[in-house]
């Protein structure tokens, strides 16, 4: 009998062929290339954006000709020159703040203009509200009146400490009392356009209401007049804290104003403890404060919230919509020609580009139905547009007809594995076929249609084009969602993650500043998105748990 | 057969488009009797059965013309409401079909479509339901468990349970042992024995011995007509028309 | 039912079986009238060793006898039968059953003929008379078996009457030579005569058991007069 075991004739490439192996190992080297760009890509931005909230050492150089200069290395290029006597230069970048002074953050220094590179003890950063970072030697400071010198780093800490106490009330009175107050008066404004403009009143009730108006704004002007004073004294109690004497590196002195001061470090005095937890306090900044600086400077909270408040918003808009017509096509319209066409179409939808539902969106809802809802609503406010022009709204809606064709693919698959059983058995027992839907189809393809919102999600969140016609712009004052009624205002404009990458990185006028903020910017966006998918997949695995019986 | 009629068809036909499907066919099934459709392949057996619950309107091209009568109701009269007929007349699939839900809420379903929300109400009923189908001994304990953790034969129970729960008049089983083990099978069918005290019971078998077990009269259907139709023991015995006899012999089918 | 009943099924399995069975029960038929014809022959020559060859022939009818019990017996537990193919097996067990008795009867017969030395010519007469009428009808019994012939089984049940009568002749020409024959020999004799008596009962309940498979109806208990009613053609 033969034997059962391979012979060596038969292990050869013909073999190896018939089993496929050679398949196995073009598909898994395809496999390790992608994970390798990806993984390359996320972990170069992770680095680079995370990185640049880590304290570096500030070096103090000397050149050959005596000057001194202190700043951060930033970067190193070599570059090939004609030169006969060397065959490249190498040029290094540092960041040497004192912007007022220098008129650039950076400055770029041949490598053989350094003589010598040192770190002292005593170099001071001083970030500040204008003018960026400023490096230096404190010598002393006054504060309230009395003076202190280097020897007392406590009194420097209790300084900053009372600033920071001023700088928040200010924050919290201009936010809470003085927007409220904003948001008042403006309703009030409007209130009266409305009255102009209604043609039902006669000039007799339109007085009467323009009088009430008119009492109803000057007790809100009365108050706003006393909170601006209370504003006024602590900007002057925040002028008057006090100031540091700070001499930079070619020993020029100047006073820096306490009230300026963001905060004060010296780098290179901390060890690796320290700067863990400044890095973490840097990197909690960066989430939570609005931007200073042209968005070169500070946090970029309203960024996080308009993205995460458009893609909630869109959520909210796509997953019925696109139920409803992904069960209206499979279950309720015949299955004919028609329905052919409407499938395809909605197929082909997700291949058009996104610029395209950004002029679609302009378009269609930013000019005609934000131009229709004026005229027939806001008629009183025009020329001034109220929903007429872009904003949060008609940039969901539009990134909602951007992902709904992928919501409407996910949640006919689902219907499409549905047993013919399941439908009939319900049926059979008197059930309406509304009732089958809604009771046992559609909790049964909720996996699906969550699958249709990840997919979604991951595309809406990464799509900058369009929404810079309908709606994203660089700096916004205000939260879609505050603290004044009717709290959720979709008629604002909003800043997103995506578009601030773009304008940030090609927009500012400080590029080598930007770029840091560019990567950090980048790193948090895909961050939250992993986070968004994480959690829709994890209410997926969920529901799948629930109706696992399918399989 | 002196017994009162719970279902009578008189000169049904179906057809799917132009194919007849159900030729001229009359019948008169009695009331809390059990009664088998027997036939071989494509002989049209359980497209009948699906006629006495409207299931076939379900089917696009499908042309009906006769009457079948529920009582002393048409039932495809315009003016009835088919959930309502569909609740008097339950059906039982081949295979069992469970909704992916715990078993009580499987049992409730035809319940809170009917309505109904008094939570004792329903608890109530389930539990009769339950034992009626001969599975509460084997789920009290946990009816919060997903229905699909059940056996196949108690799933087909449990189908059982969820259709008499709202107390049908006729209950139709469409093979309801094809895909069922042999002992599962045979719980199945003394559970049928216990509901024809109940119920008028209809059920389409492949499985001669079945019917012969189980029915109280046969009707044996072949390419879309009634052969014969009589009590069990008469067809399996002394069969009147040679087709028949030579179907439930083995002869050919 | 058709000739080809037992050879028309989907399984060809079942139809060897069924064939199987009928053709053992051909056999055992053709065994019985063989013992028969044995039997009558030995009381024709007086031939006590043509007697010993009757009682020999029952080992081999008891053969067949335990043969086509378990053949029945096993398509009953495999194949279920139902209608005809029920009525079929139930009616060839019943018919193994009363050719069996047949056997054994003619078996005591041929030991009452081994057992005496000398009859007299005139009881061999009545014997032969009587015998050759029982063979005959048995002969037919078994040719209407081999045709499922539910005229030839009415024609035999009608004959009830003319069998009786020939039997009350037997008896009655025996008792006629009472005085000229022993207690024993004469007990003897009547005992044979009823033997033969009894192979026409049985032959007759044969004759039944072809209507049962034929019609589905059980004729055993009913009069004559009904049976004739039933299923004769001709009356």
């Amino acid at each position: 009998m033969p034997s059962l075991k391979q012979t060596e004739q038969t292990r050869s490439w013909s073999q190896w062929k018939k089993n496929g192996e050679h398949w196995v190992w073009v598909n898994a080297s395809a496999v390790a290339i992608c994970l390798i760009m990806v993984i390359g890509l996320i972990g170069l931005i992770v680095v680079r954006g995370l990185g640049h909230f880590w304290v570096n050492d500030v070096q103090q150089i000397q050149l050959q000709n005596g000057t001194l200069w202190l700043g951060e290395q930033i970067d190193t290029e070599k570059s090939i020159t004609n030169d006969a006597k060397q065959k490249s230069k190498t040029q290094i970048l540092y960041k040497v703040g004192n912007r007022e002074e220098y008129s650039l953050d950076f400055k770029w220094f041949d490598g053989e203009q350094i003589k010598n590179t040192t770190k002292p003890e005593w170099v001071a950063v001083i970030e500040r509200y204008e003018w960026g970072n400023a490096y230096g030697k404190i010598t002393n400071l006054h504060w309230q009146g009395k003076t202190y010198g280097i020897n007392e780093p406590q009194a420097l800490d209790n300084a900053l400490q009372a600033v920071q106490n001023i700088r928040e009330k200010i924050h919290t009175i201009e936010k809470n009392d003085i927007g409220r107050t904003n948001y008042q008066l403006n309703e009030i404004r409007l209130e009266r356009k409305k009255i102009k403009a209604d043609n039902s009143l006669n000039e007799i009730q339109k007085n009467k209401f323009y009088a009430q108006l008119y009492h109803k704004e000057k007790k809100i002007s009365a108050h706003y007049q006393e909170i601006k004073k209370e504003l006024d004294k602590h900007h002057k109690k925040l002028e008057e804290q006090g100031y540091v004497t700070f001499v930079l590196s070619d020993n020029k002195s100047k006073q820096i104003n306490l009230g300026h001061i963001v905060r004060v470090y010296f780098p290179n005095q901390m060890d690796v403890v320290d700067r863990t937890l400044f890095y973490f306090e840097k990197l909690w900044e960066f989430i939570i404060e609005d931007p200073r600086e042209a968005n070169t400077e500070g946090g970029i909270f309203p960024a996080i919230f308009g993205t995460v408040a458009l893609v909630m918003l869109m959520t909210l808009f796509v997953t019925p919509l696109g139920i409803i017509t992904a069960i209206y096509l499979r279950e309720y319209t015949r299955q004919g020609l028609i329905v052919r066409i409407i499938r395809i179409s909605v197929n082909n939808l997700a291949g058009v580009p996104s610029i395209v539902y950004g002029v679609f969106g302009l378009g269609f809802f930013v000019y005609f139905m934000g131009g229709s809802i004026d005229e027939l609503f806001y008629s009183f406010n025009l020329p001034s547009p109220t929903f007429g022009s872009p904003n949060m709204l008609w940039a969901s809606l539009t990134l909602t007809l951007l992902t709904l064709p992928v919501v409407i693919v996910s949640t006919e698959e689902g219907l499409n594995r549905i047993p013919r059983a399941i439908r009939e058995g319900s049926l059979a027992l008197g059930s309406t076929k509304f009732e089958v839907l809604w009771r046992i189809i559609i909790p049964m393809i909720s996996p699906s249609i969550m699958t249709g919102i990840i997919l979604a999600i991951a595309r809406a969140a990464g799509e900058v084009a369009p929404l810079m016609l309908v709606g994203v712009v660089k700096l916004a004052p205000d939260l879609v969602i505050d603290g004044n009624a009717p709290f959720i205002h979709l008629d604002r404009q909003f800043m997103h993650l995506g578009f601030h990458i773009f304008d940030v990185g090609f927009q500012s006028p400080n590029i080598e500043a930007a770029q840091p903020l560019v990567y950090a910017t980048a790193a948090l966006l895909i961050f939250i998105i992993l986070l968004l998918n994480i959690t829709t997949i994890i209410i997926r695995n969920n529901l799948r748990e629930k109706y696992k019986a399918l399989e | 057969m002196a017994a009162p009629i719970a279902l009578t068809t008189k000169n049904w036909c179906l057809k799917y488009g132009k194919t007849e499907a159900l030729k001229n066919l009359n019948i008169e099934i009695p009331e809390k009797k059990v009664t088998a459709f027997i036939g071989p392949s494509g002989c049209g057996k359980s497209t009948f059965l699906r006629c006495f619950n409207r299931m076939n309107d379900l089917i696009d091209n499908v042309s009906v013309e006769g009457k079948i009568m529920l009582y002393d109701e048409d039932i495809y009269d315009p003016r009835v409401d088919i959930s309502i007929l569909r609740q008097s007349v339950g059906l039982v699939f081949q295979k069992p079909n469970p909704f992916p839900k715990s078993i009580f809420e499987n049992v409730a379903y035809g319940l809170r479509i009917q309505g109904k929300k008094n939570k004792t109400e329903l608890q109530d009923t389930v539990e009769w339901a339950l034992k009626n189908a001969n599975l509460w001994n084997e789920v009290h304990n946990r009816l919060n468990d997903n229905s699909l953790s059940l056996s196949g034969g108690q799933q087909q129970r449990l189908v059982i349970a969820r259709a008499i729960a709202v107390k049908p008049q006729v209950m139709l089983l469409d093979e309801p042992t094809s895909a069922l083990d042999p002992l599962s099978t045979l719980k199945i069918e003394e559970l049928i024995l216990q509901l024809k005290q109940d119920y008028t019971v209809v059920i389409v078998t492949h499985n001669m011995q079945q019917a012969a077990r189980v029915s109280d009269y046969t009707a044996f259907l072949y390419l879309g007509e009634l052969i014969e139709f009589n009590e069990t023991t008469k067809i399996f015995s002394t069969p009147k028309e040679k087709q028949t006899e030579d179907y439930i012999t083995g002869r050919f089918g | 039912m058709a000739n080809d009943y037992f050879s028309s099924h989907i399984s060809e399995k079942f139809n060897e079986e069924l064939s199987q069975l009928t053709e053992q029960l051909e056999k055992m038929g053709k065994a019985v009238m063989t013992q028969f014809d044995l039997a009558l022959q030995s009381i024709e020559e007086k031939d006590p060793k043509l007697a010993k060859k009757t009682l020999k022939k029952e080992k081999i009818i008891h053969n067949y006898d335990i043969q086509i019990y378990e053949l029945g017996y096993q398509i009953m537990a495999l194949r279920s039968p139902v209608a005809g193919d029920l009525r079929a097996i139930m009616s060839i067990l019943q018919t193994t059953s009363d050719l069996e008795r047949i056997s054994d009867e003619l078996g005591k017969i041929a030991k009452a003929i081994k057992d005496k030395n000398e009859i007299p010519e005139d009881i061999i007469h009545i014997f032969l008379d009587y015998g050759n009428g029982v063979c005959d009808y048995l002969n037919r019994t078994l040719k209407a078996l081999n045709s499922y012939d539910v005229q030839a089984s009415t024609t035999i049940i009608r004959k009830k009457k003319s069998m009786n009568a020939l039997y009350l002749e037997s008896i009655q020409k025996l008792m006629a030579l009472n005085k000229t024959v022993d207690i024993d020999s004469m007990s003897s004799y009547l005992f044979i005569a009823k033997g033969l008596e009894t192979i026409a009962v049985n032959a007759r309940n044969i004759a039944k058991y072809i209507i049962f498979f034929e019609e589905g109806i059980d004729v055993r208990h009913q009069a004559r007069k009904d049976i004739i009613e039933q299923f004769s053609q001709t009356s």
